[in-house]
C-alpha cells in the first residue's frame, strides 16, 4: 500500500564526503522490503516539482523510522542537507520491488560501489541468519560509508578504493576476483554505476540481480519516464525502473 | 457543496477534473491510491496502432516550476489496449477519454475506428512535440489542422476533441479550423516545446535533446491562449497547463474552459487530483457559487 506521509527529520548527518544519512520518523510506518524506495518532496520549494527518490536502506518498525542516504547533487539535495532535527518532510513509500526473497541457507553475495552500497545495507539487515558477504568499491577513503555496520551483519566484507586508501586497491570486479573462491555465493546483489555493474558480468554464472537508478518521475508506474530497456524472451522493452524494477536480473539489462 | 458538474459537448462530468493523458496511465497505477470514480474524467496515456516502445532514456529534466518530457508515446498499441487496459479502467464510474496518435492520418482514422464506441471521447492529440513522425507536424499549421479533423471525424462514434499545441503562429486559427473540421471540443494547451542543458557535462539532459514542458512554469501560457481561443470558438474548451489547485482550476474556467486536465501534478504528487477537487469545492462554497458553470468565461476583464 503506498502512502504519502509526512515524517519528521530525527538526525541528518554526513557519512562521507558530501553523502548525508537522513533518519525520519512518522506515526505509522507501512511494511517496507529490502531494496524498496520511497520519494521525498523537497520541502518549501514549489520550483522544485519533482519528488526525488531515495533508497530506504533502514527500516525501524518499533520507532516508525527509516533511513534514507543521499548524495549532494543538485538543488534538491543540497535543501535536503539544510534540513534541521524536527524540520517535516512529505514522503511516499513503500516504492518499488525490492530484492527478490532469498532462502535460508542460501549465500548472499552483495556487491556495491558508492552511495550505492546504501541499498545492500537493507538486505544485510532483513537476512541475518543467511550468510551474507559484501565486496563493497569507493573513489577513495573520504568515500567511504557504512563500513561498521557491514562488517557486523556480514560474514566477511570486502572493501576496495580505487587508490588503496581503504582497503584492497582496484575496481570492485577485481578485488573480488581474489575473494570469489572464498565465498562461493548462490545469489549476488548489486548496485552502483554502470561501468561498475558491467564489470560484474564475469560472475553473472550466479544468478546476479541489479538494482537501477534512472531520472524519474511519479515513481509508481504512471509516467514511464523511468525507461530502462529490458530484454524479454519475446525482444526489447522499455521497462519502468520504478515500477517493474528498480531491481532486474543482470543478464536481462547487460546482454549484447 | 457545490454543484460541480460540467457538460462538455453532451458528455456529463461528475466534476471538470480531468486526468491529463500521459500523466495517468490507463489508471491501473493510481487505482490502489485512491477511489477513481472520485475524477470527473481520465484522458488515457496515448495509444497507436502498433506498439511503440518510446525513446531512450533520460526522458525526464525538472526545470525551474517545471519538467520537460520526452517519452514518445509509449504504448502497448490499439489491440492491447482495447483488450486489456480499457475493459479494466471501465469499472470506475469516471468518463475516458482516448487520447489517439499516428505517424499518418490513415493511422489516426484506424485507431479511431477500432475504438468504436468503448470510450466517452476521443482525443486527437496533433500536438505530441516528442515522435518523429506525425504528432505535433499535423497540429501545427492551421489548413493541416483542419485536414487532419476533417478526415478523422468520420470515424469518431463518440465526441472527438481535438489537443491543440502552443508551438503555433496564432492558437485562435488553430482553434477554428478544429473547429471547422468537425471537432466537438478542443483541448490546450499540450507542452512547449522545450530544453534542458547541463553545463557541467555540456550536453542535454534529455536523451532526445529536445522535449515537452510542463507544470507551473507553462499556466501564464496556457491561460492566455484558453482566454484567446475562448473569444473565437463556439465549442466547449478543456483547459490545461500547470494546474496544481483547486484555484488554478477556477482561474481556467474563467478564461473560458468548461472542463480541464491535470497533468504534471500527477507526476509530482500521485494524491494531487482528489486533493484539487476538494480545493475547487471550498473555494466555491468560500466565493458563495452554487453551480461550477457559472464560472465558464466570466472573467471580469
Amino acid at each position: 500500500m503506498i502512502v504519502d506521509l509526512i515524517f519528521q527529520v530525527e538526525e541528518n548527518k554526513l557519512i562521507a564526503s558530501s553523502t548525508y544519512e537522513m533518519t525520519l520518523k512518522t506515526e505509522k510506518l507501512p511494511p517496507i522490503k529490502a531494496g524498496q524506495f520511497a520519494e521525498v518532496k523537497i520541502p518549501s520549494r514549489e520550483d522544485l516539482i519533482l519528488r526525488r527518490p531515495f533508497c530506504v536502506y533502514s527500516v525501524d518498525s518499533e520507532k516508525n523510522s527509516i533511513k534514507i542516504g543521499y548524495a549532494l547533487r543538485g538543488k534538491g539535495t543540497k535543501e535536503l542537507s539544510a534540513l534541521k532535527v524536527g524540520d517535516e518532510v512529505q514522503v511516499l513509500l513503500p516504492l518499488g520491488n525490492g530484492f527478490p526473497a532469498v532462502e535460508k541457507g542460501k549465500k548472499i553475495l552483495l556487491a556495491g560501489g558508492g552511495v550505492g552500497v546504501l541499498p545492500l545495507l537493507s538486505v544485510a539487515e532483513s537476512y541475518l541468519d543467511n550468510e551474507v558477504y559484501c565486496c563493497l568499491g569507493f573513489k577513495d577513503k573520504n568515500l567511504v560509508m557504512k563500513a561498521d555496520e557491514f562488517k557486523r551483519l556480514c560474514k566477511k566484507a570486502v572493501f576496495a578504493t580505487d587508490d588503496g586508501s581503504f582497503g584492497e586497491k582496484g575496481f570492485v570486479a577485481e578485488v573480488l576476483e581474489r575473494h570469489m573462491d572464498d565465498i562461493k555465493p548462490d545469489v549476488i546483489f548489486a548496485c552502483g554505476p554502470e561501468p561498475m555493474l558491467k564489470s560484474l558480468k564475469k560472475f553473472s554464472a550466479v544468478p546476479t540481480y541489479v538494482s537501477l537508478e534512472q531520472r524519474m518521475g511519479c515513481g509508481i508506474g504512471a509516467c514511464l519516464v523511468c525507461a530502462c530497456k529490458i530484454k524479454k524472451a519475446d525482444g526489447e522493452h522499455n521497462l519502468r525502473v520504478c515500477k517493474d524494477g528498480p531491481v532486474f536480473l543482470f543478464d536481462e539489462v547487460f546482454y549484447g | 457543496m457545490a454543484d460541480l458538474k460540467v457538460n462538455v459537448c453532451g458528455v456529463e462530468f461528475e466534476n471538470p477534473v480531468i486526468a491529463a493523458s500521459g500523466t495517468f496511465g490507463f489508471g491501473k497505477e493510481f487505482e490502489e491510491l485512491y477511489d477513481l470514480s472520485v475524477l470527473g474524467g481520465i484522458s488515457l496515456k496515448g495509444v497507436t496502432l502498433e506498439r511503440r516502445e518510446g525513446n531512450a532514456s533520460v526522458r525526464i529534466a525538472e526545470t525551474p516550476c517545471g519538467m520537460l518530457n520526452s517519452v514518445g508515446l509509449q504504448n502497448p498499441g490499439i489491440d492491447h489496449f482495447m483488450k486489456e487496459d480499457l475493459p479494466h479502467i471501465k469499472r470506475y464510474d469516471t468518463k475516458l477519454i482516448a487520447n489517439i496518435n499516428g505517424n499518418t492520418a490513415e493511422e489516426y482514422c484506424a485507431v479511431a475506428e477500432k475504438l468504436g464506441d468503448s470510450v466517452d471521447m476521443i482525443e486527437l492529440n496533433i500536438s505530441c512535440p516528442n515522435v518523429k513522425c506525425g504528432g505535433m507536424a499535423f497540429g501545427i499549421r492551421p489548413e493541416s489542422v483542419l485536414e487532419i479533423t476533417k478526415k478523422v471525424k468520420p470515424f469518431c462514434k463518440s465526441p472527438l476533441v481535438v489537443k491543440l499545441s502552443p508551438n503555433v503562429a496564432d492558437i485562435k486559427e488553430n482553434a477554428l479550423a478544429a473547429q471547422e473540421g468537425g471537432a466537438d471540443a478542443i483541448a490546450l494547451i499540450n507542452t512547449v516545446y522545450g530544453m534542458a542543458v547541463d553545463a557541467r557535462t555540456m550536453r542535454p539532459v534529455l536523451a532526445n535533446v529536445k522535449g515537452g514542458l510542463s507544470g507551473p512554469a507553462v499556466k501564464p501560457i496556457a491561460l492566455r491562449m484558453v482566454y484567446d481561443c475562448y473569444s473565437v470558438v463556439n465549442i466547449p474548451i478543456i483547459g490545461m497547463g500547470g494546474i496544481m489547485t483547486g484555484e488554478d482550476v477556477a482561474e481556467f474556467m474563467l478564461c473560458g474552459a468548461s472542463a480541464v486536465q491535470v497533468g504534471a501534478a500527477n507526476i509530482s504528487d500521485p494524491f494531487a487530483m482528489p486533493r484539487i477537487i476538494r480545493e475547487l469545492d471550498n473555494y466555491l462554497t468560500e466565493m458563495k457559487i452554487d453551480d461550477i458553470k457559472s464560472l465558464i468565461g466570466k472573467l471580469r476583464v
